[in-house]
């Protein structure tokens, strides 16, 4: 099948696929899979920047416990009180070295901090012990890691873990080193779990490790306690002081790692272990529900298409097959709709042009058989004349009144004029090859036609032409004034007794010229006038048929030839006579 | 036209479809943005700061106890803003908190000046309308300690803004030697003795049990006992039993409250009192070396420590001592055990039970600032309620209690095991009895019952008693050790109308107070630590006139005619 044999609705839907529907889904495709890879580097470099955080925070929280310890240390005042050479024998001295110094030193560290994990060990014999704090050495305390390398390492900062808890202690002595005490505090792992706490362990493992590679803290806390020693990369995230690295272990993980770098700070390691396959899981979730939308409202965007092409389509071919049948000669109008786009205005348009169309066939029509009307008025006109003039009563009379002029001599001019009349008459009957003729020439007629009839009753008919010479030559269809005179001869003056007068005007008037037929015969019944008056007044196609063919062919073919408001007007009384008037325009045409 | 309009709105729909989800909002609602007055059954997490807590392990515990609290009313506790410490420290506190504008939900205190401070400033709610929603139990089971409240505490305006702690308290403990010496019943068995009757009798044992026991079972040396000197306020437990010997209250400004005449009485300025009497012992004691050297240096929980390893053979009060016959219980300990003893004990008026008909001097205000406080009086509701008291006291059923012929009564204690002396804390009641309870009547009206469902079996009384006890008690003919002093007439003070009498902070009085705090804090302990009655008595006459001079009589005639005015307005309210 080729392109040009589909319909516009297949390739309208086929336009829609492959321009829109396809490359949008190619991009969202390539859109997502870029997504994708995104979401795996951010969370990543996300991950990256918080365990920069969490190291900091880990960082500020160990320095601030440094910190303190440096105060507790390096406080001349506390030194000189914990002086192992310093006598307190006298009970008063101790109660005044608390009161004025050892409790005030302290109170700040109790206010803030809800356990009292500060304490100072000291070697005088004589100090009392007091307020949970200050407590002398004994031989249990002095076998504690924080007494011991505490001692060991002079002043330095000394981090331990004994069990669970985790200490920091420091040295307090004299400037050249000799040990006064030491002054510890615990780390409260609460505080350092609330650092690293807060992210789900299935989503990011953190755990925290000491220089021995335990886990000192950890998001999950089950881990705590456990070595992190025996683990194949353990050396490695213990030599550089940051980086990442792939790993693969019951699963695949991104493994990020900070060692914490400060003077007075443990050798301490944050790991966060990222799960790939958890986090690819989530971006191909993503990935996969980003598609089943887009395809989804695709979906619901061709329904859409199919349902609006259809409708447009649906409509032109409405307005094909309407055409086609216009074509076939059904004149039938498109159904038309308030849509008023391209299509409803060529429906419009096809509408008007086939409502044209119809009045333009009626009108032709209508003037076509007015056309035909009028040629068979003039034809049944010339049949009627001829068959008058030819009709054997007629020929018979005028050859009888021939015959009897004959034979009577001194008549024979008579004869002679009714047979060069006659001759006239039959030769204008079969000579008028046109429809309209002079004025003249049908007034020459009826000349003929009256003198004959008059040679035929002597002196019984006596007749009047009264004609403007200026109209003479006024054009008028053939055969309407004969007609007229031979109806009055016939049905007026033949039967009446006595002469009989015919007057023949034709005047040009305001109104048009109007040609008068008057006789002074019997007049017509006033019931068949009434019917005559009635028939001129009808539209042709109303009246019976061939009704007084004379007269009313004669108005009709007047009607026919110059258009309503001409024609003939007939007045009539019993014995008095008959006057019928044409009424013809003024131009003749 | 309607066409055309559907045909947009769906391209449009399709478009949000398409574009959309490169623009994806946070559309949940703004959980942390939750109206305080919407009281869902969201678990709301509501600071809490007591004066007087114990040491909470954790800042948010989790125990039946809290688990349960949190399933009834959707409140979580937590304990960050205090969580234990002496008296001193939780001012320091307080004043910490007050000042950085950091005021937990949730305050309960006893130190007047701070409640009067709170309210001076503006800082806390009034209670009426939180009552009115979320309070029904306040006011159905403790009406008359609001009202009293409301006349005593709220400065003359009317509104409530405290509620005071165990309304209606009667503090019958059949084991608790809150207020009365206790030794240890074994060594005076050990000494051929059955009971010590005055002060010489102390000394006396004190001297024989060191000699009988001069160490613990550790190695550490033995004293009679310890006071706490390095706690503000440590002090009291100086005359704490001598004067409720004597039937007198240690109250505020100074002064005893003297319960035979209902009147103030000079505490520490009339030579020939039970302060001073208590004094002399305690000079004899450390000359004697029974008295702990190290009490001037200790704070409240290193004396606890010393008496739970059995270093002391006697305590001033159980807590004082950290409640050694529960560590002696816990070890199985076939003779060893605290008995109460009631020394030079006067016969008619004496103080050896608390009593709080309108509640005591722990007053449970709600900040200002809070963002739950309706979240905050549905506990305070919880803990008026009968159930909420009644989880507070026994825990929940099953691991301490159980239902018996239809009366909750607590589990009896296993002879063929040592008792866990962690058991009230891991099930958590611990933590909340009696210091987090407001209705403090001890018969549950609607059910018929004791609240404290020990009570409901007294026949298992004995089943939580040391050997030394169940000895006493024998020899003594009693139910239990406690009842040693119940036929007396008057053997509880009610200090509700002393209670609220308090200085205005910014006054003279108030700082002559402090000052005098201070002066007692230092000098109370070098007075007893004197070497020798000469010296002693130069410095009791040194520290008599020093107060003088201080003008203490100043603040204990303002407390005194506070508590005249009290007098009168309790009348008022009544």
């Amino acid at each position: 099948m080729k392109l040009k044999t589909y319909t516009l609705k297949t390739k309208l839907i086929i336009l829609y696929v492959f321009s829109i529907m396809l490359p949008l889904l190619l991009i969202s495709q390539m859109i997502l899979s870029i997504y994708q890879k995104q979401i795996v580097n951010q969370t990543i470099q996300l991950t990256d920047e918080s365990s920069k955080q969490t190291s900091q925070n880990v960082e500020n929280m160990l320095e601030e416990y440094s910190s303190l310890l440096s105060q507790f240390s390096f406080d001349d005042t506390l030194r000189n009180y914990l002086n192992p050479a310093r006598s307190y024998e006298n009970i008063e001295d101790s109660i005044d070295a608390y009161q004025y110094y050892l409790k005030p030193i302290t109170y700040d560290f109790v206010t803030r901090n809800s356990t009292n994990s500060l304490k100072v060990y000291f070697l005088n014999e004589t100090l009392l012990q007091g307020l949970g704090i200050y407590e002398r050495v004994d031989e249990s305390i002095s076998k504690l890691d924080r007494y011991q390398l505490a001692v060991e390492h002079k002043f330095r900062t000394i981090w331990t873990r004994e069990g669970n808890e985790l200490y920091v202690s420091r040295m307090i002595g004299s400037l050249v080193g000799v040990p006064y005490g030491v002054v510890s505090i615990e780390l409260q792992q609460d505080r350092l779990y609330a650092l690293i706490g807060e992210s789900n362990p299935r989503d990011k493992l953190i755990v925290i490790l000491d220089e021995q590679g335990t886990v000192i803290s950890s998001n999950d806390r089950s881990l705590q306690g456990s070595s992190w020693l025996g683990k194949s990369y353990y050396t490695q995230i213990r030599q550089e002081k940051h980086g990442m690295m792939d790993l693969n272990d019951n699963g695949k993980f991104k493994l990020l790692y900070r060692n914490l770098q400060g003077k007075d700070l443990p050798s301490w390691t944050i790991v966060t272990q990222v799960p790939l396959d958890t986090l690819l899981k989530e971006a191909n979730q993503v990935r996969n529900t980003g598609l089943a939308m887009m395809a989804g409202t695709l979906l619901l965007s061709i329904l859409f298409i199919i349902f609006f092409v259809n409708r447009m389509t649906n409509r032109i071919r409405n307005l094909v097959r309407v055409m086609s049948s216009v074509k076939k000669g059904t004149l039938t109008k498109a159904p038309e709709s308030d849509i008023q786009d391209e299509v409803g205005m060529l429906t419009t348009s096809f509408n008007l042009m086939v409502d044209g169309l119809d009045n333009s066939i009626q009108e032709n029509m209508r003037v076509q058989l007015s056309l035909k009307d009028a040629e068979i008025k003039k034809q049944e006109a010339e049949l009627y004349a001829l068959q008058s003039q030819i009709n054997p009563h007629f020929l018979f009379n005028t050859l009888e009144s021939i015959r009897m002029k004959l034979l009577v001599l001194p008549q024979n001019e008579t004869a002679s004029n009714m047979i060069f009349n006659l001759s006239k008459i039959l030769r204008k009957a079969l000579n008028w090859k046109h429809d309209i003729i002079p004025l003249r020439e049908e007034l020459e007629f009826v000349r003929s036609y009256l003198d004959i009839q008059k040679s035929r009753f002597r002196d019984k008919i006596e007749d009047q032409l009264e004609v403007e010479e200026a109209l003479m030559d006024y054009p008028i269809p053939k055969l309407i004034i004969q007609p007229l005179v031979e109806n009055s001869i016939k049905h007026g003056i033949e039967r009446k007794k006595g002469r009989g007068h015919i007057w023949i005007s034709v005047q040009s008037g305001h109104q048009g010229i109007e040609v008068v037929v008057k006789d002074d015969g019997l007049g017509i019944p006033p019931d068949r006038l009434a019917h005559l008056q009635e028939t001129l007044g009808m539209r042709r196609e109303e009246r019976p048929e061939r009704e007084s063919i004379g007269i009313v062919n004669v108005h009709d073919r007047v009607v026919l030839h110059y258009g309503e408001g001409y024609g003939l007007q007939i007045e009539s009384e019993e014995q008095l006579g008959t006057i019928i008037r044409i009424r013809l325009p003024r131009g003749g045409e | 036209m309607r066409t055309k309009l559907s045909v947009l709105l769906l391209i449009s729909t399709m478009l949000m479809g398409l574009l959309g989800c490169g623009n994806k909002q946070n559309t949940e609602p703004d959980s942390a943005s939750s109206n305080a007055a919407n009281s869902s059954n969201e678990v709301v997490t509501i600071k809490v700061f007591h004066s007087n807590i114990g040491t909470i392990p954790n800042n948010v515990l989790d125990n039946p106890v809290m688990q349960e609290i949190e399933k009834r009313i959707g409140v979580k506790l937590d304990f960050s803003p205090f969580n234990g410490g002496s008296q001193e420290d939780a001012n320091q506190r307080l004043s910490t908190l007050i000042a950085s504008g950091d005021l937990p939900d949730l305050i309960i205190t006893n130190d007047g000046s701070i409640n009067q401070l709170l309210l001076k400033n503006n800082m806390i709610e009034p209670l009426d309308e939180l009552i009115a929603s979320y309070g029904t139990d306040l006011t159905k089971n403790v009406k008359e300690g609001l009202d009293y409240s409301k006349a005593m505490y709220s400065q003359g305006q009317d509104k409530l803004y405290f509620v005071p702690g165990l309304i209606g308290d009667e503090s019958f403990y059949p084991m608790g030697y809150d207020l009365v010496f206790q030794v240890r019943g074994d060594l005076l068995a050990k000494m051929g003795k059955t009971e010590l009757t005055s002060l010489d009798d102390l000394l006396a044992y004190g001297k024989e049990a060191q000699k009988l026991e001069p160490a613990n079972a550790e190695g550490q040396k033995t004293y009679l006992t310890g006071i706490p000197f390095s706690d503000a306020g440590g002090w009291d437990y100086v005359d704490w039993n001598v004067s409720h010997n004597d039937g007198f209250a240690g109250v505020n400004g100074f002064s005893y409250l003297d319960s035979e005449r209902n009147t103030l009485v000079p505490r520490f300025t009339d030579p020939d009192n039970s302060f001073w009497k208590a004094m002399k012992f305690w000079n004899t004691a450390y000359l004697d070396g029974l008295l702990d050297p190290e009490s001037v240096t200790m704070k409240g929980q290193q004396v606890q420590d010393k008496g739970k390893a059995l270093r002391y053979h006697l305590g001033l009060a159980n807590w004082q001592i950290g409640w050694p016959n529960n560590e002696i219980l816990s070890k199985k300990d076939p003779e060893k055990g605290f008995v109460p003893t009631l020394l030079d004990a006067k016969s008619d008026y004496n103080f050896f039970r608390f009593a709080s008909p309108v509640g005591n001097n722990m007053l449970w205000s709600i900040s200002k600032n809070s963002e739950h406080k309706d979240k905050v009086m549905a506990f305070m509701n919880l803990a008026a309620s009968w159930e909420g008291v009644e989880l507070m006291w026994n825990g929940t059923e099953g691991a301490l209690w159980e239902m018996k012929d239809g009366v909750p009564k607590s589990l009896p204690a296993d002879p063929d095991k040592p008792a866990d002396p962690d058991a009230a804390k891991k099930e958590g009641n611990t933590y909340m009895a009696p210091n987090f309870i407001i209705n403090g009547k001890t018969i549950n009206t609607d059910k018929n019952w004791k609240v404290k469902y020990s009570d409901n079996a007294p026949e298992q009384y004995i089943t939580s008693m040391t050997e030394a006890e169940k000895q006493f008690i024998k020899d003594h003919n009693l139910d239990y050790p406690t009842q040693i002093f119940e036929d007396r007439e008057h053997y509880s003070i009610n200090t509700s109308l002393i209670d609220p009498v308090q200085a205005d902070p910014t006054s003279d009085i108030s700082a002559i107070e402090q000052k005098i705090k201070t002066y007692l804090d230092t000098n109370i302990a070098r007075v007893i630590y004197s070497k020798d009655e000469a010296a002693f008595t130069a410095a009791k006459d040194k520290f008599i006139t020093d107060l003088k001079g201080m003008d203490i009589d100043k603040v204990m005639d303002f407390y005194k005619n506070g508590f005249e005015e009290n007098k009168k307005k309790l009348a008022d309210v009544q």
